[in-house]
């Protein structure tokens, strides 16, 4: 169950924002977590940044949004990816002479590279069928 | 005397509960809810909010500490020693609005009423009544859960009264 006001403002709450905490979230617990391993604290991560520790403050509890090249910079002093963008790769198969079936992969998961992709997160794809045209 | 009653249990990691005064049409989250929603200047803002609690606190990652600031008030520290009162706030953003809560673990919230953030400590500015209100509400239900007059049950989701009444009065 769920309260009848909240699901109205829950239903009234556009998709980018849903989106945009979600995205935001995950971001500073990642953030979080890593500065954790590394043992670093807020002030070592604002002088390895050469910024001040009251910035780093702001990126991490939401008052500075971050922007690409802030996140660019994080990820080159932790030495890990913050955020991703999916890979898409095409593959052909040939089932006989005459038909092919084309897949449309998207992984969603770092995979590096993607020529040897094994075991990726996620698939999309979809499965097509094409009649070649040189057969006589 | 006030209701303690399920607000949001669809989430996969927490409930949340709210609290009802004696007599009044809506719970205290709900009149937090009916005050902002329509204002232009808050709306966005309310709306990450409660996004967040339902879908980040509620169906992704629980009520984790870090989701959370507490209002270090020695005057509400409660018989246990273990739990304060919690200001939630989106950790990640400066939001303009305070809504208080009790987190009792990281599966089970208790919500209660909130206001405008216009100073920098709760018990001051616009946020000092809602604030002491949640501190007593707070102070009640901890010590019903001390001399057990209610109980969390085991699944550590929701509340019970120790004679399985279906309504919780405080």
């Amino acid at each position: 169950m769920k309260s009848k006001i909240l699901q109205e403002v829950i239903n009234q709450t556009p998709k980018d924002v849903a989106i945009f905490v979600d995205k935001y979230t995950s971001l500073v617990l990642r953030i979080n977590e890593l500065l954790k391993e590394k043992g670093y604290s807020q002030k070592t991560l604002a002088d390895k940044l050469d910024k001040k520790p009251s910035e780093i403050h702001k990126w991490l509890n939401g008052e500075h949004n971050f922007t690409l090249r802030s996140i660019a910079k994080l990820e080159a002093e932790l030495d890990e990816i913050l955020l991703d963008v999916p890979v898409r790769k095409v593959a052909t198969e040939f089932n006989t002479s005459y038909t092919k079936t084309t897949y449309i992969l998207t992984a969603y998961a770092n995979l590096g590279n993607t020529d040897n992709i094994k075991t990726p997160k996620k698939w999309n794809y979809n499965s097509t069928i094409y009649e070649l045209s040189n057969v006589g | 005397m006030f209701a303690i009653e399920k607000y949001d249990d669809e989430g996969l990691y927490c409930t949340f509960y709210t609290v009802r005064k004696e007599d009044a049409e809506f719970s205290e989250t709900d009149k937090f809810l009916n005050k902002y929603k329509d204002n232009v200047k808050f709306k966005r803002s309310l709306q990450e909010l409660f996004i967040f609690i339902t879908n980040q606190i509620g169906n992704k990652h629980g009520a984790l500490e870090e989701f959370f600031r507490f209002e270090n008030n020695a005057n509400a520290l409660p018989p246990t020693g273990k739990h304060k009162i919690d200001e939630i706030y989106i950790n990640y953003r400066n939001f303009p609005l305070r809504l208080y809560c009790l987190r009792i673990s990281k599966n089970l919230v208790v919500l209660f009423n909130g206001a405008e953030k216009t100073s920098s400590t709760a018990q001051n500015g616009k946020t000092s009544m809602v604030f002491q209100e949640a501190n007593s509400f707070s102070l009640a239900i901890l010590e019903a859960l001390k001399l057990k007059q209610i109980y969390i049950t085991p699944n550590k989701r929701e509340f019970v009264t120790f004679d399985n009444q279906d309504e919780i009065y405080l």
